[in-house]
């Protein structure tokens, strides 16, 4: 379960950053895209329009080749002066014969401006009441005919000086010149494809002469009329965004441009694809290296766990091995090495405890017993087996050695029973230490006691063996001030006592005899009331100037 | 040369035999002469000579005339329903230095004119006046084309390629008519006496009527303000 939800952590974390990126990624590209397409479409546009005025240009010259021709016509010019409207219908109808002029309007109205032919069709008045007032050779123009819109050039027809009248001339401007603009302006009229650019003519809000089909144009022409001109507004026509344009050509007629965002539209959807697919392949290696991750972390987390109840459970030998140098190697290691360290310290703990008493071996493992040079009172105690060496002469050293363990086994025993210290085996003598490391209560009478029961002791273990050999023992208590603490060389210490209080307890020990217990005066001073002791005389003892008062225990 | 002098003759014949029909019959002893003067206005300065020229062959367009265009004096209904024979020898008006000379001309009715091409190009004289619509086509130099006017009026005369040149052809009633010189003077002879109206057409279209009477054997003094 822990394993799980860590991994399901991660994954989350890289993911969620996979993801944020991703998105982030693509919200900047997409609206840097956007922006520069939009500026460019605002260009193309533009130049389009350009292309549009200089295309209208061309097709006027070209209506101006012909009209210019008429205008010269002396044909013309005599029906007109003739002004029989019979001569000049007939004349303008070979005229237009002779041109090849066949979807050509042909206009010719008086020097009034009055329209003769085709008789009482106003339709080009404005165009030639424009030339009259700005007496110009040549004018070009818009007007509507019908439903048709036209685009015509009046040039004065004349005679010498004198304006007999003026001819129009005139292209219908319908949807297949609209056709061949968009071509102009570099659509591609393919089939199934919807054009990139559609082009029209906007005519008292209505579209006219356009490459948009006619349901489309209703929807163009409200958004044209609640924008102004110049203004480029977005339109959808066939489920197609486009960018509609329209400028003033005059006369009242503006021309239209629509431009398809349909290739930014599919720009920014194939960058889209991409960055999602690239987000997707990220996650996807996120998920691998996320499990791997997980399982590289996990494992060695689950074998320290393992190592760890193993530990609590006792067995200080587990160890986990490890795998990677990073830091979960590290903890492997540290969890080695605290392994290592607890069942070092639990070896020394079984040592300790051999030594001196779980009680101090506890104390001094838990470091509150400072082992470090220090004066203090303590009782030491001395016992010595009588003849031991005259004893054990002629016995097998390993029934030596037998003996004397038992011996010091069971008077080991004791001191710890006690509360003392082993302090060292010197022989067949022991010196125990009460009242250091950890003092005790009543360290002098703890010895005294320790005395009395090691020599009863000695005298059951004497009863319960008759044939072996009796052991008589001597113990010689002294209590005073010692220096305690660590001592020898720095590989090899050991903990213990010196001093004369220490040299009068092995002096007194010397001198008792086997089965007594003799006793300094500061002991007897320190064990207080409760001791059953008799007096001895005073005696004298090697390396102290004063003779020495000592009392044997009952 | 037999050829040549038989038409000389010809033509002489011709000519006595209508001074002959002229002055014969009940009026050839009743007839006076109407003269006098037309002011006529300066000529506009036009656009002759500046007309369209074609690529690699240039035009020899003659300078427009200084002088004014003239005018037609004629007598109106003065036929009294008497027939006239048009000349024998028809009148010429030729195109020439890119103009048609004379510019104005005045006919009988009946009178058929020849249009010479003296012109090293094309021309294409044409009418669309109601007395007379004709088009002679395109028709290149030493060519000549007539036409016959028929019906009485003023016929205004172009030519399809060159814009400038225009001529007027005064078709009247009767061959009591003249042409002005370029001071505007003008005579006409053989006039039967009596009252008439007398028509001054000018160029611009415009006429003026006189009331005359004629004293046979004298000649009237008409002028034209």
């Amino acid at each position: 379960m822990k394993l799980r939800s860590f991994q399901l952590k991660l994954l989350l974390v890289l993911v969620g950053t996979v993801a944020l990126l991703t998105g982030l990624t693509l919200l900047i590209v997409t609206n840097t895209i956007r922006y520069q397409i939009i500026r460019k479409t605002a260009a193309d546009v533009l130049a389009a329009d350009r292309t549009f005025q200089r295309q209208q240009a061309l097709r006027f010259l070209k209506l101006d080749d012909i009209c210019s021709r008429l205008a010269g016509s002396r044909r013309l010019a005599a029906a007109l002066e003739e002004g029989d409207p019979e001569v000049l219908s007939g004349v303008a109808q070979n005229e237009q014969e002779i041109s090849k002029l066949s979807h050509t309007l042909l206009v010719i109205a008086d020097k009034s401006g009055k329209t003769l032919v085709p008789a009482g069709d106003t339709a080009a008045e404005k165009l030639v009441a424009s030339a009259i007032l700005n007496q110009s050779d040549w004018r070009t123009g818009f007007f509507v005919r019908g439903d048709q819109l036209f685009e015509g050039v009046c040039r004065p027809l004349r005679t010498g000086n004198e304006r007999l009248g003026y001819v129009v001339v005139a292209f219908p401007l319908g949807d297949s010149t609209a056709t061949k603009l968009a071509q102009a302006l570099g659509s591609d009229s393919m089939p199934g494809n919807t054009p990139l650019v559609h082009v029209g003519f906007l005519v008292n809000e209505r579209i006219v002469a356009s490459t948009l089909r006619r349901p489309s144009r209703g929807r163009v022409e409200s958004v044209l009329r609640q924008r102004p001109e110049g203004e480029f507004v977005d339109v959808e026509i066939d489920d197609t965004p486009y960018v509609a344009f329209a400028s003033q050509a005059g006369w009242g007629v503006a021309r239209v441009l629509l431009f398809s965002q349909e290739p930014l539209r599919d720009l920014l959807a194939e960058l889209r694809f991409t960055a999602i697919l690239i987000g997707a392949v990220a996650m996807v290696i996120c998920l691998g290296v996320t499990t791997r991750l997980a399982k590289g972390i996990a494992r060695p987390v689950a074998e320290l766990e393992n190592g760890a109840r193993q530990i609590r459970q006792g067995n200080l030998a587990v160890r986990v091995e490890p795998r990677t140098s990073d830091e979960i190697g590290r903890l492997a290691e540290a969890f080695n090495e605290m392994a290592e360290g607890l069942q070092l310290k639990e070896k020394y703990r079984g040592v300790l405890d051999k030594v001196v008493s779980p009680e101090v071996a506890e104390e001094l493992l838990r470091g509150k017993i400072d082992l470090g040079g220090q004066l203090r009172t303590v009782t030491v105690l001395f016992c010595d087996i009588r003849g031991f060496t005259r004893l054990t002469e002629g016995m097998a050293p390993h029934d030596v050695l037998d003996l004397l363990n038992r011996h010091m086994t069971a008077m080991t025993e004791i001191v710890r029973q006690h509360g003392g210290i082993v302090d060292k085996f010197a022989g067949d003598e022991i010196m125990a230490v009460f009242g250091a490391p950890k003092p005790g209560p009543n360290d002098a009478l703890a010895a005294i006691r320790a005395a009395q029961a090691m020599m009863a002791a000695r005298q059951r273990l004497n009863a319960a063996a008759p044939h072996e050999r009796q052991l008589d023992i001597g113990i010689g208590i002294n209590t005073g001030e010692a220096v305690a603490g660590n001592m020898g060389s720095d590989k090899q210490l050991s903990y213990t006592v010196l001093g004369k209080t220490v040299n009068l307890a092995s002096r007194l020990c010397k001198s008792a005899r086997p089965g007594q217990v003799l006793a300094s005066a500061s002991t007897m001073r320190a064990a207080g009331t409760g001791v059953t002791a008799s007096s001895l005389e005073a005696i004298a003892v090697k390396g102290f100037s004063d003779a020495i008062d000592v009392f044997e225990i009952r | 040369m037999i050829g040549a002098s038989r038409c000389i003759l010809a033509e002489m014949l011709g000519r006595t035999l209508v001074l002959l029909l002229l002055s014969a019959g009940p009026i050839s002893a009743q007839v006076g002469a109407i003269e006098g003067t037309v002011k006529l206005p300066p000529r506009e300065p036009s656009k002759a000579g500046s007309t369209l020229t074609y690529p690699g062959q240039p035009e020899r367009v003659e300078p427009a005339p200084k002088t004014p265009l003239p005018a037609v004096v004629f007598v109106k209904n003065g036929s009294d329903g008497r027939t006239f024979s048009p000349p024998r020898q028809p009148p010429r008006l030729v195109q020439r230095g890119a103009m048609f000379i004379p510019e104005v001309m005045a006919v009988a009715v009946g009178t058929t004119v020849e249009f010479p091409n003296l012109d090293d190009q094309y021309h294409n004289v044409f009418s669309y006046s109601k007395p007379k619509r004709f088009d002679l086509g395109r028709y290149p130099t030493g060519e000549s084309r007539p036409v016959t006017f028929d019906k009485p009026g003023v016929v205004k005369i172009y030519c399809e390629i060159h814009e400038h040149m225009r001529a007027w052809v005064v078709v009247c009633e009767n061959p009591f008519f003249a042409v002005t010189d370029e001071a505007g003077k003008f005579r006409i002879e053989n006039v039967p006496a009596g009252k008439h109206k007398l028509v001054l057409w000018r160029t611009n279209g415009r006429e003026t009527e006189k009331e005359i009477e004629i004293v046979a054997g004298q000649a009237a003094t008409v002028d034209f303000e």
